[in-house]
Formats: C-alpha cells, sequence, structure tokens
C-alpha cells in the first residue's frame, strides 16, 4: 500500500504544501557567532531536545560539511599567499621576512594536527594536491567531508531500513573507509544475495554519496570536483570516475534534432480517446506513447475561451546506449546534465513546426528523461520568451539542480523514493539541500520497490488513482486552467538527425 | 559645401592596425610593462585621432579601416552637431556599437520616455535601497562585492526600479532585453522584440506606483510623446509603444547602475579628483572616462548636409565619445568633468543633458532615460559611500594614470558597514591575502565551535554509531581549531 512519506509535510509561502526530508533549522543563535552569513551555527541543546537522531545526523553532516569546505578555502587561501608573483616580490626585497611566512604558511598547510596537508587552488598548489592525494596524504577537508558523507549514510539509514542489513551496512563501511577491494567484494556479495535490480535499488538512497566518497578516496586527483561540488548541495559538472566534464557529452549527443508529424496508432489513439486534463491520465498518455521517440502535443480550448498547449514528453529507452530518437541513455545523461540537448532542440522544432503561436500558454508533463527535458525546455531562455510555461510537471526526474527561466513557471515533481532516478540529481533522502519554494514536491513510498518497476509510469499512475488520490487532486487543481476541450492530440515522432 | 577629408593611408593603417591588435591577445604587452600607453592597442588609437584633431582643424574626417569606412567627428561640439544634423534630416538608420576590435552589436532602439514620465527622485530611493540591502548583505568577509554578486543584484534593483517591484525577480525580462539588444538588424529582432513587449506588458497594465513603468503610463495618457523615429532614424513601425519606452528605460538604467555606478565607486576609492567629492561627480567622472558606449556606428541612410559638410548617403559616422580623450590630457579632462558633475548640478553631467548623445544609449540626439540611468547610479554610489569610503581591491588605479578603459567585471571594491574602516590593500599582496586567511580562521574557530556544541548535544549517546560520530565531531572540531590557529599565525606573518 503506497504511504506518504514520513517526512513532515512544509507549509510553503505561498500556501503550498510539499513532503522533503526535513532539513533542520540549525542556523539559529549561535554561541557567540558573527552574522548567518559568516558560518555555522547551532541551536543550544535545551531548545533540541524533541529532535529526532536522523535529525541531529543531518545536521551534524551539514556542519561537517562547511566545516570542510572552509578548511579547503583557508589551504586554497594560503596556498595563493605562497605562490602569488607579489609575494615573490617582496621576497626579492625582504627575504628573511619571506622565509619567516613561507615557513609559516607552510606549516599551517602540512601540519597534521591542523589542515592536514592542504594546498591547493592554482597551478602550483593544483600540482601539490596531486602529489599529496597520490601519496594518500589525506587534508583535514577530506576526513571532514568523508565524515559527513558518512552521516549522509547514517542518517539515510534511519529511513530506509534496507541500508541496515548486514551486507548494505558491509558495502557503505567498506566506501567510506576508501577500501575499495572490500567495496567491490562487498558489491559482489550484495547483488549474489539479492540480485542486481534490488542491490541497486537497496543502494540507490545513498549512491550520491557513494560515488562521491568514492571519488574523493581514490588515488585519481582529477575525480575530486564532482564530490566537492556533491558536499556542498552543487551539480557535478564532471563524472565521479574519471573526472571529465560534462561538456564532453554534447560529443556523444550531437543531432540537431527533428520532429515528424505521426498518426497515432490503434492503441494509442484509444488511450488518447478517454484523454482528459488530470494527472493519472497524462500519466497513462505517456506510458502509451512508450519510449521509442514519440511525444505528443495535445491543443486544448480552455473553459475560460484561451486556447493552451500541452506536451507530453516520454522518458528513456533503455534499450540502447544510444539509438536514432533522443530518447536514449545517452540523451539521458545530456539532460540530466546540460539544458541544451537533442531532445530539447527536436521538441524546439516540434513547437515551431506545430505552429504553437508566440505567447501562448503551455504546460510541459515529462516522466523521467522527459521530465529533464520539460525543465531543460523551460530553463531554456528563448523557449521561455516564445512561450508563456505556465507548468512543468515530472515523474521521476532528477530535476532539483535545475531551474526555469521564468520566475512564473510552477514545477510539480512527483517522486516514488524507491525510484532512483529522482535521486541522480543529488538531492537523497539524507540531503540537507533543498529546493526552491515555490517547487511542489510530492514524495511517497510505494509498493512497487524494486528499480525498474518503481520508475514505471504506470507505478506513478497506480499510485496516484489509489491511496494518494489526494496528491492526485493536489496536482489537479494546481492545472486547472487547462480544464476544456481538448481539440487536437498529435503525435510527433522525434529525431536526433 | 564640401566633402569630407580623407584620412592619409598611414594614418588609417595606424588606426587599422590598433584595431587589429585588440584581436590578437597580449599584442600590446611590452607595451603596457613598459607603461608606453601611446603603444597599446588604445593608446595608438586616440592618439591618432587626437593627432587627426589638430592636424585637420577639427572637422569630421573619413577614416578607413577594414572594419569599415567610418566619417569621424573629432569632438564633442562637432559630434553633438553632426548627429542633430543628421536626425534633424531624418538620415540616420538604426545605429549598432562598435567595440575596440571593430565588432558590431546591437543596440536597443532608443524610444523616449515622456516629458514627464520620469519618477520622481524620492518615489525611487525607498526601493532601491531595499535592494541594495540585499546586495550589501552578500558582501564577503571582507567586505567586497564580487562581480557575480554585484552583477545579478544590480540588475534587480534596475527592474524594481524601472518595472516595478513584481518585476524584481523577473531575470527572463533582463535575459530577454539582453537577446533583443543583441539581434537589432537582425531578422530575429521582430520575434524577439514581440517577446519583449509581451513580457513588459503586465508591468505596464498593472504599474507599480513607484516606478518608471507607472511614470510611463501617466506620462502617456497626458500625451504623445515625440515619435522615436524622429529622433533616430528607425522606421517608424516600432514607434509610440509603451513596452519599447519602458524597455529602452531598463537597458539604460540596468546598464548605468551595473557598469556606471560600479566604476564610480572604483574612482570614488580610487581618489581621483572630483570623483570622492561625492556621488554625482564620481557617476559624471565614470560616463566620461568609460562611458558604456564608447563607440556606435550611425548609417546614414539619406543624404543630407551639416555645417557646409556634405555626407552622402552609406557614409558610417562613427561617434566615438570613449576614443576621443586625449591621454595627455586625461586629467584635465577628469577635472574639468568632475567640477561639472559636482558643481553646475546634474544637469551639467554627461548624460544629463538632452541635446548630446547619451553615453548610455545609442540616441543621436539625447536621451531622457539617461537622466533616470544617472540618478540611479548616484544613488547607488550615494548608498554605498555614505557609512564610509570605499576601498578599492583590484585593479590598480592611481588618479594620475587613469586606463583607458575599465572592465567592471575586473573590479572589486570594498565597501565597509558604518563604523568599520576596512585596510585598502590591493588585491593580490601579501597584506590582502593575511586578510583572507584571518576571515578564514575566524571561519574555522566558528565551525569549531559550533562542532563542539553540535557534539554536545543530547541524541548522541543512544548507541555505539551514535557516540561514535560524537568523537569525530569533538576531533574535527579540535582540528578546526589547531588549524585556525596555524593559519592565523601565518597571516600575522603575511601582514608583518
Amino acid at each position: 500500500m503506497p504511504q506518504a512519506t514520513g517526512n513532515p509535510t512544509r507549509q510553503l509561502s505561498d500556501g503550498q504544501q510539499k513532503n522533503t526530508p526535513h532539513t533542520p533549522d540549525i542556523c539559529d543563535g549561535l554561541d557567540g557567532a558573527g552574522p548567518a552569513d559568516d558560518g555555522p551555527a547551532v541551536r543550544h541543546p535545551a531548545a533540541t531536545a524533541t529532535r529526532t537522531d536522523t535529525e541531529l545526523l543531518i545536521a551534524a553532516s551539514v556542519l561537517l560539511a562547511d566545516a570542510a569546505l572552509a578548511a579547503r578555502q583557508a589551504g586554497a587561501d594560503l596556498t595563493d599567499a605562497l605562490t602569488g608573483g607579489r609575494f615573490a616580490l617582496q621576497a626579492l626585497r625582504r627575504p628573511a621576512w619571506a622565509l619567516g611566512t613561507a615557513l609559516s604558511c607552510a606549516h599551517a598547510l602540512t601540519s597534521p594536527a591542523g589542515l592536514g596537508f592542504g594546498p591547493n587552488g592554482g597551478v602550483i598548489g593544483e600540482l601539490a594536491r596531486i602529489a599529496g592525494n597520490v601519496t594518500r596524504r589525506r587534508p583535514a577537508a577530506v576526513a571532514m567531508a568523508v565524515d559527513a558523507f558518512a552521516l549522509r549514510i547514517e542518517a539515510a539509514t534511519v529511513t530506509h531500513p534496507n541500508l541496515d542489513s548486514a551486507h548494505a551496512r558491509r558495502l557503505t563501511g567498506a566506501v567510506v573507509a576508501g577500501d575499495r577491494l572490500e567495496a567491490v567484494r562487498a558489491l559482489h556479495a550484495l547483488v549474489e544475495r539479492l540480485g542486481v535490480t534490488r542491490a541497486l535499488t537497496t543502494v540507490s538512497p545513498v549512491i550520491m554519496e557513494l560515488l562521491a566518497l568514492t571519488g574523493l578516496l581514490d588515488e585519481n586527483p582529477v575525480n575530486d570536483g564532482f564530490s566537492w561540488v556533491t558536499l556542498a548541495g552543487g551539480v557535478p559538472t564532471t563524472d565521479p570516475f574519471l573526472g571529465l566534464p560534462s561538456s564532453l557529452l554534447k560529443y556523444l549527443n550531437p543531432g540537431p534534432g527533428r520532429a515528424e508529424r505521426v498518426d497515432a496508432d490503434p492503441i494509442l489513439a484509444k488511450v488518447l480517446g478517454t484523454s482528459r486534463n488530470d494527472i493519472v491520465s497524462y500519466i497513462n498518455d505517456i506510458g502509451a506513447l512508450g519510449n521509442h521517440g514519440l511525444v505528443l502535443l495535445r491543443r486544448i480550448a480552455c473553459a475560460d475561451g484561451t486556447a493552451r498547449h500541452v506536451l507530453l514528453l516520454p522518458g528513456t529507452s533503455f534499450a540502447l546506449l544510444s539509438n536514432s530518437t533522443p530518447q536514449d541513455l545517452v540523451g539521458a545523461f545530456d539532460g540530466c546534465l546540460r539544458t541544451d540537448t537533442t531532445y530539447t532542440r527536436a521538441a524546439k522544432k516540434l513547437l515551431r513546426r506545430a505552429g504553437v503561436p508566440a505567447g501562448s500558454e503551455l504546460m510541459l508533463v515529462g516522466h523521467s528523461l522527459g521530465g529533464l527535458t520539460a525543465m531543460n525546455l523551460a530553463a531554456d531562455v528563448d523557449v521561455a520568451s516564445e512561450y508563456r510555461i505556465t507548468h512543468v510537471v515530472t515523474l521521476g526526474s532528477p530535476i532539483d539542480a535545475k531551474r526555469p527561466a521564468d520566475h512564473t513557471t510552477r514545477v510539480i515533481s512527483l517522486v516514488n523514493k524507491h525510484d532512483v532516478i529522482p535521486m541522480l540529481d543529488g538531492r537523497g533522502p539524507a540531503s540537507p539541500h533543498d529546493i526552491p519554494a515555490g517547487w511542489v514536491e510530492l514524495a511517497w513510498l510505494d509498493e512497487s520497490y524494486d528499480y525498474p518497476l518503481s520508475h514505471a509510469p504506470q507505478a506513478y499512475s497506480d499510485s496516484l488513482r489509489g491511496e494518494l488520490a489526494h496528491y492526485r487532486e493536489q496536482v489537479n487543481a494546481s492545472i486547472r486552467r487547462y480544464d476544456g476541450e481538448i481539440t487536437g492530440n498529435q503525435p510527433y515522432m522525434l529525431r536526433d538527425k | 559645401m564640401t566633402t569630407p577629408a580623407t584620412a592619409w593611408p598611414l594614418e588609417n593603417a595606424v588606426f587599422s592596425a590598433a584595431m587589429l591588435a585588440h584581436r590578437l591577445p597580449w599584442a600590446d604587452a611590452p607595451a603596457r610593462a613598459l607603461g608606453l600607453d601611446s603603444l597599446t592597442r588604445e593608446g595608438a588609437a586616440r592618439k591618432v585621432l587626437a593627432h587627426l584633431r589638430r592636424s585637420r582643424s577639427g572637422r569630421p574626417v573619413r577614416l578607413r579601416t577594414p572594419f569599415g569606412s567610418f566619417l569621424v567627428p573629432l569632438g564633442a561640439a562637432d559630434t553633438a552637431g553632426l548627429l542633430a544634423g543628421a536626425a534633424a534630416s531624418d538620415a540616420l538608420a538604426a545605429p549598432v556599437r562598435l567595440d575596440a576590435a571593430g565588432r558590431r552589436y546591437g543596440l536597443y532602439p532608443h524610444v523616449p520616455l515622456p516629458p514627464d514620465g520620469v519618477p520622481p527622485a524620492a518615489a525611487l530611493r525607498a526601493p532601491l535601497a531595499e535592494e541594495l540591502e540585499k546586495v550589501a548583505a552578500a558582501r564577503r568577509d571582507d567586505h567586497a562585492l564580487p562581480w557575480e554578486v554585484w552583477r545579478p543584484g544590480l540588475l534587480r534593483a534596475a527592474r524594481r526600479v524601472v518595472a516595478g517591484g513584481a518585476a524584481a525577480d523577473d531575470t527572463l525580462l533582463t535575459e530577454v532585453l539582453l537577446r533583443t539588444a543583441g539581434a537589432a538588424g537582425s531578422r530575429a529582432y521582430d520575434g524577439r522584440s514581440a517577446a519583449l513587449n509581451r513580457r513588459l506588458a503586465p508591468y505596464l497594465a498593472d504599474p507599480d506606483p513607484g516606478s518608471a513603468a507607472a511614470g510611463l503610463v501617466r506620462g502617456r495618457a497626458a500625451g504623445p510623446v515625440v515619435p522615436a523615429a524622429r529622433t533616430q532614424g528607425v522606421p517608424p513601425s516600432g514607434e509610440g509603444r509603451p513596452e519599447e519606452a519602458l524597455a529602452h528605460t531598463l537597458a539604460v538604467v540596468s546598464e548605468a547602475a551595473v557598469t556606471t555606478a560600479l566604476q564610480a565607486l572604483a574612482l570614488a576609492a580610487a581618489g581621483v579628483p572630483g570623483a570622492a567629492d561625492g556621488p554625482a561627480g564620481a557617476v559624471a567622472l565614470a560616463l566620461g572616462h568609460f562611458p558604456p558606449l564608447e563607440a556606435v556606428v550611425h548609417p546614414v541612410r539619406t543624404r543630407f548636409v551639416w555645417d557646409g559638410l556634405v555626407v552622402d548617403e552609406g557614409t558610417e559616422i562613427l561617434a566615438a565619445p570613449g576614443w576621443l580623450r586625449d591621454p595627455a590630457d586625461a586629467t584635465a579632462h577628469a577635472d574639468a568633468t568632475a567640477h561639472a558633475g559636482s558643481g553646475a548640478g546634474p544637469d551639467a553631467a554627461p548624460g544629463h543633458g538632452h541635446d548630446g548623445p547619451s553615453p548610455l544609449c545609442g540616441s543621436p540626439t539625447g536621451c531622457s532615460a539617461t537622466a533616470l540611468a544617472v540618478h540611479v547610479a548616484e544613488e547607488v554610489v550615494r548608498f554605498f559611500t555614505e557609512a564610509a569610503r570605499p576601498a578599492l581591491l583590484s585593479p590598480a588605479l592611481t588618479p594620475d594614470r587613469m586606463p583607458f578603459t575599465l572592465a567592471p567585471h575586473t573590479v572589486l571594491v570594498a565597501l565597509p558597514t558604518a563604523g568599520t574602516v576596512p585596510r585598502a590593500v590591493r588585491a593580490g599582496t601579501p597584506a590582502s591575502c593575511a586578510a583572507s586567511a584571518r576571515a578564514g580562521a575566524d571561519r574555522l574557530d566558528r565551525h569549531a565551535r559550533s562542532l563542539a556544541a553540535c557534539a554536545a548535544q543530547a541524541g548522541w549517546d543512544g548507541e555505539e554509531t551514535g557516540e561514535r560520530f560524537r568523537m569525530r565531531l569533538l576531533e574535527h572540531a579540535e582540528r578546526c581549531t589547531r588549524a585556525a590557529s596555524d593559519v592565523r599565525a601565518a597571516a600575522r606573518r603575511l601582514a608583518d
């Protein structure tokens, strides 16, 4: 039986509600701390008598993450001071001062009880950092970051009991300890015991933390950026293993995009014949469209006399890494990390080809990669200025790091918490980072535990039709302006080229 | 009647070489390193123009370059007169901005505000101050406001002042405006302009009382404005739309708030004569020295005569106030501009006048929105200087040797709060590194206290895992304290 998550429902400023992992309010009243922007703060013990362990773990992870970033910055500042050209000029004039200062900076940068081995930033600093990484000299910042991730994993374990099993504990413990051989063995044991899909589902709540820890503790100094960005709550722009920049993906997904008008097959036509302005109906339509390149543009003569449009965007086909449509695995990675993708280019051509009038109101509904593409279209200044994108509704999409260009666009994200895919934006169940105020995120745990079943549109549809009917009503109330008579249901086939 | 004189081949060659050199990175690095201003790219171009001014009695001269053949008026008065004559004859097509490397960029068309469309200063002050408070709150530990904070904050303030409070969050409006301006003169312009008009329409339909939008609505209700085509030479199809007037005002105010105000703060912080006297002087000096539109090309579409000089169809008039400043008299010009700005009232400052070309807008005959923009820039400077004098961290700027250009993204100014007096240390020096290190040490100390306080909370002692994490927190707190002590000691050494 599906159930809304146990996280507290937060009242937003605009009166909406969302269910998200609660971020503890840790920045109130620090003993002697300065302004809020200057550093972290902790609520006094007396004020936290009712705080649960999960909240405490997340609060501690936030503090440690901030401390790690501060230690790293302090190392970068001292490195910059020591390697800057003006220091060298001063050294020529005042060699004694320069020697003393260099020794003092070097001591601060290499003290095992302080910053550890902390040089970073700039050419010389990065070379020193790489040398330290290769020789496994761990800076204080890395030690703090590792413990911050460990706290997040522990917090996730409280809400995801499967992570507390012996096999999962063995895996997470090995990754936190930086023992890769043991981690591989533990992963193998986990897969042997649970199978690939359930093992993936088991570790999915902490997958970003595990990847970040791997990047931080291996000997590859180039992939550390992924870990630091994940720690700071940003969107990684490199891969976690080799540290390759995401911009390389554009060379793997280079198509200009093309949209062809096609006729609906009988099964699709039958489903579309019963469509209406209802989130469950939209999900069923997306399911009927499949994952082979079809999308749907719907014209609606709305009850208020306005003509509006809805674009339905299905997700990824997992059959091949790359196929002739934008709905492939390469497109999924591209859509996750960038905004200008083959899918968005093809969708823009669709809107132009279909003659959607400039300035008309448009709602984008997408599943998985389709939701990512919906957000990417909403983030595109040209699209957002040409049309008025009123709503973006996503199902099982990792969109939390993306932002629409138009601040009035309403974003509604539906998340099955057993689904691995929505976690790929780095905001897992124990992440302290929240989505913007004004977004509506509706999350739940349903019976479809294993991936990919938990990610299927049908799983979302079933949940919203059953116990979570109140979520369905909430979404339908938000999109009510699209109520009216459907005057056109036109499928289009999107191609890479 | 005469035709314009043509520059000699050598003069054309030197001017062209100076423009071409802008496309070659580090081309003039040796000259810069040796302090030979006349041999830098900017210095050479200005020297050619100064030479032409002396040798041709100041009359406009035709310069031939690989980037076009330009008719160049060689003084401010000639520039204003020539452009006014062309505008009176309705002889000008839409202008474009020319950068020092000869690249052309579209300009958002000038559409005048109604005579009483500019909102009163008192109405702007409160909303502007509210936005500036938010920008000020994002200062770094050393009180500096980096470009990444300054630009979005001031763009937001400009939207608030021009389009109203509802537009403050509308970052898309600014993006569309910039893209529309960039598309000026191309086929994409009409589509982008329509999108911009759609974006602005709600702010005009329900204008914020204190905004320029409200003034525009009020002014248009009072009477018709001068058609845009009469003053600028654009086709009459686009004239008179309130959205276009508002967009133009937003473009001009955004530029002044983001670029000119920051340059003015830098000049005031550097103690340049006149700039330190007050906001009006600083803004006037910034506009005089670093006009955002340092060169504008006005294509001539019909033949006209000005002051006995025949200007044929197809000619391109290069109005380049930023390039006409002779390096030799830069300081004198600074003094004169500053006195005009601070002593003769706001209308005497560049941009305040409604007759000459505006340094913020491509209009050949003045721009009423520029007055509003200058006022906003002055308010920004006043806000950040009334508590304490700012300190320039970068770039190096000395009053007796002003640079030819001052890119706003390179400016880093410390803007102290009342009662604090930051040390004026240049970025990159050991002293500034010491300040950063001290701030870092303070941060580490605060983190140490926070971690210790977190470890002291109830809730960790329920199980072994909790106790293990508590010990890790305490270890990290201790390490932060040690690291802060080490970093502070290094900072003391650096500051010695």
